[in-house]
């Protein structure tokens, strides 16, 4: 029996072994010969290839998120996840990075001849941080934004949406398996901020609920395969008036793409189903005619969050232009090489206050 | 070693090839692994490797041709160029302190470069040397042959060290065998499950709680930090170590434990006993014996204790934290010595709360860079305050209670325990247990692998 049970063990192993090994090297035989290019680090190539051709990636990480949870908690890697939700913690927060950022818009504000305003939106995390346990790390995001918005110059307006939010924060506004908000998370946003900017928002009845997709799941799933996370609706709010769209040019490098449509529904075929909202972060200016009963033009200068809550300012502005920050810096440029900032009635920044930590690419409104 | 190229690309390709090679081969595919394993980081990686072969091998040939004078003369070079290259290899490596870099100002072109195995062959080559030296066994004629056991792969991240009269039989036939390759592959995975699942964790309690100032923690958050970071230590090094043992057993040789129930121990002189046990017997023959001849004799036996201590600590580490949390040793070492027929009245239970205690109490030495703060965190440890309102009791009680109880399983020689009272009732079950758990903790190591490709060497 002993013997038997011996060549059961090293058999069992074996074949494991070998198998997931060969179907590594045989899904990555495509990519082998990069192994013996002299261009590539062959050790750091052997790594990525076993990384990346591995097989069976989502099961592995599900079972890894399910031993760690059962013997670490649940915080894995920066995530918090509870039956409901996975929320990305923040234990730390680059303040002199945001303080600098802050700085150079309001600098910027000194030339502009136009209104400014900015939005830091909190993540998930800031919003239900009361319902993460005491022992989770995590920044303070009210009183990061407050301090944010403390240090803003004369000429640059801050908007809370921080209080909006966390009033709705038992419906639907962030997605359970993403750090964004949902369309109903920037609904919420956008009326607050239409409100402080002076104008009437438009109700939220005066919109049709339709549902793009409901098998979303967010980069937050996608890093644990969390199987106890229920998947993600990408919703989009439909005007009741009809869309008032007229044109939409993304420009990203010499590449022109148009559209008549702010929402690009290819992107429900990929794993980032919420880029629906113009092409998400791929492109670096976005020119957006509407058929607006407005004569103002607006100037979005934008992190990722900005995508969802676009839609609902098209009625509100004849023209919207929107830049990121990051890519526009990328293609080694400034705000001015972009657009006569001077030409609009309105500039907007709206960020993530995470993200606005983080970048440091607001050295284009310089 | 733990990475998911390692166990799923490398092993099978060696194995196989080692396999296919037949007895007379087996010993140049074995040195092949090793070189490839030394220059995976870097080329460099040969040159440690290369200058205990060398030295071990000419210092034999010496011992074996020439006058005692004379291979004694190189048994000395040897020990010295070993030594020379644990500190310029081994010691760059961890801390990324370039002592040729401090000392001449010109950086090493290998500097901070991992070399792995330096550390592991400079033992291995003095041990052989100063064997033949002693004539304990004959010269190894074959290069080859006494290269595989210089550079004895398997062990080098971090042990065991191997004595050569212990391999010399196996060397001369590698033969595979079906008991010992079962055997080395259940060693193997329960190697990278320790290491993966237990030391991983556990270290990542202590970053929560060191993450926190010291004035914010109760005090039995601070001796939980300080169980974690041991556990963690303890659970790394013996995964390395099982990992080695159990890719030796693959290839057909029989590797000594490491570790032996080290927090089991009634006293400091027994836990360096069974802690790291080759390193032990390692400092104990070649340095403890031959400066203290004459067993009952105090005043030379104390001062070649510490000699011994003083090496092995050396060689695990130059920084100051090892050098703190060694003369801590020494000291505690020193007074156990010097008390230890009234020790030996107390009873063992007692005298391994209080060895565990004092030990978990000098841990913060052996973690913090700062004297300052490894203090503060020792105070803190024995304020015996602080404790309402502590988040990170509840959250250790939480989450973290399944590891801590696999720390007293293995820590305490419970599960070898469990292992022989089965073994016992009916040796059929531990049997069949066995490949059930062993491919279970595959797919859980495959699972962490999966994740996290390649893990380094905690320490």
């Amino acid at each position: 029996m002993k013997k038997t049970l011996n060549i059961i063990s090293i058999a069992g192993f074996f074949i494991i072994v070998i198998m997931l090994g060969g179907f590594t090297v045989f899904r990555s035989r495509g990519d082998l010969k990069k192994l013996f290019s002299s261009d590539t680090d062959a050790r750091q190539t052997a790594t990525e290839l076993t990384q990346g051709y591995f097989p069976m990636a989502t099961n592995w990480r599900s079972l890894h998120t399910m031993i760690t949870r059962a013997t670490t908690g649940s915080e894995i890697n920066g995530i918090y996840s509870d039956d409901q939700r996975l929320l990305r913690v923040y234990p730390e927060y680059d303040k002199g990075r945001a303080f600098s950022n802050i700085g150079l818009i309001n600098n910027f504000a000194k030339r502009a001849d136009a209104p400014i305003s900015l939005i830091l939106v909190p993540t998930a995390a800031g919003v239900y941080q009361s319902g993460l346990p005491d022992f989770i790390d995590n920044t303070d995001q009210l009183e990061i934004i407050n301090s944010l918005y403390y240090k803003l110059g004369k000429g640059v307006g801050a908007i809370d949406v921080f209080y909006p939010l966390y009033s709705a924060k038992a419906e639907y506004i962030y997605y359970r398996t993403s750090d964004c908000w949902t369309s109903l998370g920037a609904y919420y946003a956008y009326e607050d901020l239409i409100r402080q900017l002076g104008a009437s928002p438009f109700d939220l009845s005066n919109y049709d609920l339709e549902y793009a997709d409901d098998s979303y799941y967010g980069e937050l799933y996608q890093q644990l395969c969390f199987k106890d996370c229920e998947q993600d609706a990408i919703n989009l709010f439909r005007s009741k008036l009809g869309s008032t769209v007229e044109k939409v040019t993304l420009y990203d490098g010499a590449t022109k793409l148009e559209a008549s449509s702010v929402y690009f529904k290819s992107a429900l075929k990929t794993d980032e189903k919420k880029d629906i909202f113009l092409k998400g972060d791929s492109f670096t200016r976005a020119e957006i005619d509407t058929g607006a009963q407005s004569d103002k033009d607006l100037l979005l200068i934008k992190g990722s969050y900005a995508n969802t809550m676009i839609p609902f300012l098209l009625p509100h502005y004849k023209h919207i232009t929107v830049i990121d920050p990051d890519r526009l810096k990328a293609e080694g440029k400034t705000l001015s090489d972009a657009v006569g900032f001077d030409d609009y009635d309105r500039i907007l920044l709206l960020y993530d206050c995470v993200q606005f930590s983080r970048t440091d690419s607001f050295d284009i409104l310089r | 070693m733990v990475s998911i190229g390692f166990l799923y690309f490398f092993l099978p390709v060696f194995i196989a090839v080692y396999a296919l090679a037949g007895q007379k081969y087996r010993p140049v595919v074995f040195l092949t692994a090793g070189v490839l394993v030394a220059c995976w980081n870097s080329l460099w990686g040969l040159l440690p490797i290369a200058v205990s072969v060398i030295t071990g091998w000419t210092s034999a040939l010496v011992s074996d041709k020439c006058s005692k004078k004379a291979a004694a003369v190189m048994l000395g070079i040897t020990a010295a160029l070993n030594a020379a290259s644990v500190v310029v290899f081994a010691y760059s490596r961890f801390y990324g302190a370039d002592l040729f870099g401090i000392l001449s100002g010109h950086s090493l072109p290998f500097a901070g470069i991992v070399t792995a195995g330096s550390g592991i062959c400079a033992l291995h080559s003095i041990s052989y040397s100063a064997d033949i030296f002693c004539a304990k066994y004959e010269r190894e004629p074959s290069f080859i042959k006494t290269a595989c056991y210089i550079a004895f792969f398997p062990s080098f991240i971090c042990g065991p060290v191997i004595r050569y009269d212990r391999i010399r039989e196996e060397l001369s036939h590698p033969v595979i065998a079906y008991d010992k390759l079962a055997e080395g592959i259940r060693t193997l995975v329960y190697g990278f499950a320790e290491k993966l699942v237990v030391a991983a964790a556990l270290l990542d309690l202590w970053q929560r709680i060191s993450g926190e100032k010291t004035e914010n923690l109760s005090f039995a958050s601070c001796w939980i930090g300080a169980a974690a970071f041991a556990g963690s230590l303890y659970f790394d090094l013996k995964a390395y170590c099982d990992i080695a043992k159990g890719l030796g057993l693959m290839a057909g040789f029989s590797m000594p434990d490491n570790f032996n129930a080290p927090f089991a121990c009634g006293g400091f002189n027994e836990l360096i006993r069974r802690y790291c046990i080759t390193l032990f017997e390692w400092c104990r023959d070649y340095i403890y014996r031959p400066l203290c001849p004459k067993k009952n004799d105090d005043s030379i036996c104390l001062p070649a204790m510490l000699a011994a201590i003083t090496a092995g600590l050396l060689w695990l580490g130059l920084c100051g934290r090892y050098f703190m949390w060694g003369l801590f040793f020494l000291l505690v070492i020193t007074l156990e010595f010097i008390t230890r027929k009234l020790l030996a009245k107390i009873n063992h239970v007692v005298r391994a709360i209080f060895m565990n205690m004092i030990f978990l109490g000098s841990v913060p030495l052996l973690i913090f860079s700062s004297p300052g703060d490894a203090l503060g965190f020792i105070s803190r440890m024995f304020s015996f305050s602080g404790l309402p309102g502590d988040v990170y009791i509840v959250y250790v009680v939480k989450n973290y209670f399944i590891l801590f109880i696999i720390l007293v399983i293995f820590g305490f020689g419970l599960a070898r325990f469990v292992k022989t009272a089965l073994n016992q009732l009916n040796p059929n079950i531990v049997r069949i247990v066995q490949p059930i758990c062993q491919t279970v903790l595959l797919l859980v190591a495959t699972a962490f692998l999966a994740v996290s490709p390649t893990q380094g060497f905690m320490f």
